[in-house]
């Protein structure tokens, strides 16, 4: 017998057969939605998730210090903390701008326009000292905070020592001038980074995912310069700047052996406003100017070595020399040859333009400028800086015998401090071109050199006998001649005084001179060759009493500095006055 | 006879369920006994791991902390050894012996060479010998080599030089 279903069980079975549809639609959806999430919306919110709980942090390189040839530091960098600011979230604007004002030292109109922006980002400091970090941190201004930055911030502990030829680095630590920008690649470093994972509170995983760049610091540069003969030249040069009111003047200090800069200073009057405006450059590098009696020894070397002339051979050195219709006069000196016929002994140690003039013309234009190029003057020095002044001196072809007579004695032509120096050293050394420069090695974090800068060999220029008689009259300037005021007591010293007249807009103006020294010691084996250039000096003008004397002082202390005792000489005529 | 095959007697199969079930021992009376010290012992093992997972995490929490507290230490000491590079700059300890302590540089030098004699007489004795306004104390000890080496000694070392 079949049953019979009441009404309701119907009611009651369809009402379950719908919920079952329902939910199984419910299911579905919800899979879907699951499906639609896991396969096409996966990476958008992976992504989402990392940037919650995946953080990145920059690893600062530092960039790398330099050195002195004795390990003394003169530039460093240290981590540095920037203040940024979102002005949306800082609630109390001239409260914030107050505090931040008063730590900062900067002018509270300034800040309060940064947080008055509307962005979401203003940099109010950059690269500001730990204390000031310290002290901002302490306050907790609201919308304030301090970050690392990926570079460093550069100090300069000497203060102001070497500062033209160090040069300086700009708010991104790159370096804008000398020595920072010219090894800029070696000293920078390069950035790092780590990616971790973060948790709810914001302190890294330990356990989490790791994923590491490790940031290269910069190398190290050990430089060939003295910090104390450095600051040496640097004290003398501005107090005989200050003595003789001088507008500017420059010194170089060098090994004549292998190009070594154990010095380069440059200074200027303190009330000169455009030397002050661009103090920050190199003019011992950067600057021509017209050398004066100190190129007479070019012109004496170049005459020994083509050999052309004789040594004992005299040369007219009178009163004056008229010369393609000028006269040609000696220095107002009160030097006087008392023959009128000196050699070239004489005229290189009483500085007679005439004689200097004589010698020119008796040489011959293509000798002498043959031995301009082969000292080096018609091309660079090739020093690891950057900005070298290059020699102005005319073609050839457009030599007329008023330019060879006065060219001889200096004027006429425009050479850079440093390519004088090298010839110079050329006759301390015996004879060789040496390049200057100032690095010398890249050295990692442990002290280790990873790469000894390399330089070209001298190259030989002049005969070890050329070189030898150059020396000879040399002292003789310095002990007998112009140059009695670069003596150092104790060592023999062999140089030559300049003073040239200074030349603004292509002609000569009266009354305004550079006075310039070059001179090594001592004689016999040289252990440095010095340059000593004064521009304008207003009390005394001459090169043997503004000059020498300023090159006495520096080759005094830096013989000291390096322990070099005084010359046997010396020494036994001192046990015989003892006798 | 199928359905005699399924009649059990009803003895029998009292019989049967007493044999199929032996008297129960009072030691395993208590149901899942051994399964409880298992999951007890899981349970501990879990809980042990996961006790020292934690203080784990928390000593390389604390390692980081220390970690960057060090790095903090670092550039502190990085900055201290800067100020003790500019207190130490020439400049300022020449302003210092200048002005503080009223000293000046000696206007001249004496460098004494003595002669066989006298060294073996001032070995064991100390000279004063003043010039101008300054005073040069010169020693002399044991080995001349201390006062008078070879200029050569001092000269510098020149890796690219002279050939």
């Amino acid at each position: 017998m079949r049953r019979r279903y009441s009404s309701s069980f119907h009611r009651t079975k369809a009402r379950g057969v719908f919920v079952f549809y329902v939910v199984l639609l419910s299911f579905f959806i919800v899979i879907f939605r699951l499906v639609y999430l896991q396969l096409f919306k996966n990476k958008e919110f992976q992504a989402i998730a990392k940037s919650q709980y995946q953080e990145e942090i920059t690893l600062q390189a530092k960039r790398g210090s330099i050195f002195d040839r004795n390990g003394n530091p003169l530039a460093e960098s240290l981590v540095a903390s920037s203040v940024i600011a979102n002005p949306h979230q800082v609630k109390d604007r001239e409260k914030a701008a107050l505090l931040l004002s008063k730590s900062l030292k900067i002018s509270y109109k300034n800040i309060i326009e940064k947080l008055s922006q509307d962005t979401y980002f203003v940099w109010i400091a950059r690269k500001i000292t730990e204390e000031e970090a310290q002290l901002i941190m302490q306050q907790k201004i609201e919308g304030v905070e301090i970050i690392k930055e990926p570079t460093g911030r550069r100090f300069y502990p000497k203060e102001e020592l070497a500062s033209s030829l160090l040069g300086y680095t700009g708010v991104d630590d790159q370096g804008l001038e000398g020595i920072e920008f010219f090894y800029d690649e070696e000293l920078k470093g390069k950035t790092g980074k780590i990616q971790m994972e973060r948790d709810a509170f914001g302190r890294a995983i330990p356990d989490g995912k790791w994923e590491v760049i490790p940031a290269m610091n910069g190398m190290h540069l050990a430089t060939t310069v003295d910090e104390t003969i450095q600051y040496v030249a640097e004290r003398e040069l501005k107090k005989g700047i200050k003595e003789t009111k001088a507008a500017s003047g420059t010194v170089i200090v060098m090994d004549p052996k292998n190009g070594n800069i154990l010095a380069m200073a440059n200074a200027s009057y303190p009330d000169n406003i455009s030397s002050q405006n661009d103090k920050e450059k190199n003019h011992a590098l950067t600057d021509i100017y017209e050398p004066g009696s100190t190129f007479k020894t070019v012109l004496i070397t170049a005459a020994v070595d083509s050999g052309k002339l004789k040594f004992n051979e005299k040369f007219y050195s009178g009163a004056s020399l008229v010369v393609g219709g000028r006269a040609i006069h000696n220095a107002d000196d009160g030097l006087t040859s008392p023959t009128g016929q000196e050699d070239m002994t004489g005229i290189l140690t009483y500085s007679f333009n005439v004689g200097a003039a004589s010698l020119g013309l008796r040489l011959g234009k293509e000798t002498f400028y043959e031995y301009l190029d082969k000292f080096g003057f018609m091309s660079l020095t090739g020093i690891d800086l950057p900005g070298e002044g290059e020699c102005l001196i005319p073609p050839l072809n457009e030599w007329t015998p008023l330019q060879l007579a006065t060219i001889s004695f200096g004027q006429g032509i425009a050479v850079t401090p440093l390519q004088l120096l090298r010839l110079y050293a050329a006759l301390a050394n015996g004879g060789y071109l040496v390049i200057p420069h100032i690095g010398h090695a890249l050295v990692n974090d442990s002290g280790e050199v990873q790469k000894l800068l390399g330089f070209p060999s001298p190259s030989r220029i002049i005969s070890e006998k050329t070189a030898k008689e150059l020396q000879a009259m040399l002292q003789k300037v310095v002990e007998e001649g112009t140059g009695k005021k670069a003596i150092v007591p104790g060592y023999s010293v062999g140089g030559k005084t300049g003073t040239a007249q200074v030349v603004e807009q292509g002609a000569y103006v009266s009354g305004k001179y550079i006075a310039s020294f070059v001179g090594f010691v001592p004689v016999e084996d040289p252990v440095m060759v010095v340059l000593v250039k004064v521009n304008e000096p207003k009390t005394m003008i001459w090169g043997g009493a503004v000059a020498a004397p300023i090159f006495q002082a520096i080759a005094r202390e830096a013989l000291w500095q390096m322990r070099l005792l005084p010359s046997s000489k010396v020494t036994q005529t001192f046990k015989a006055a003892q006798k | 006879m199928l359905a005699a095959e399924k009649v059990y007697f009803f003895d029998e199969r009292i019989s049967f369920k007493q044999k199929a079930l032996p008297k129960s021992d009072p030691k395993l009376w208590f149901p899942g006994l051994s399964s409880f010290f298992l999951v007890a012992s899981i349970a501990l093992t879990l809980v042990i791991y996961l006790t020292l997972g934690a203080k784990i995490i928390n000593i390389k929490y604390k390692l980081f902390q220390m970690d960057a507290n060090r790095s903090k230490l670092a550039e502190h000491n990085a900055l201290l050894s800067i100020k003790v590079q500019e207190l130490s700059a020439l400049s300022r300890i020449e302003h210092i012996a200048r002005k503080d302590l009223g000293m000046d540089v000696p206007k001249e030098r004496i460098i004494i060479e003595p002669s066989q004699i006298v060294r073996t007489q001032m070995e064991k004795t100390q000279a004063t010998k003043t010039s101008g306004s300054n005073s040069i104390k010169l020693l002399y000890p044991n080995s001349s080599k201390l006062l008078y080496p070879s200029a050569a000694a001092f000269h510098q070392e020149s890796p690219v030089g002279i050939p």
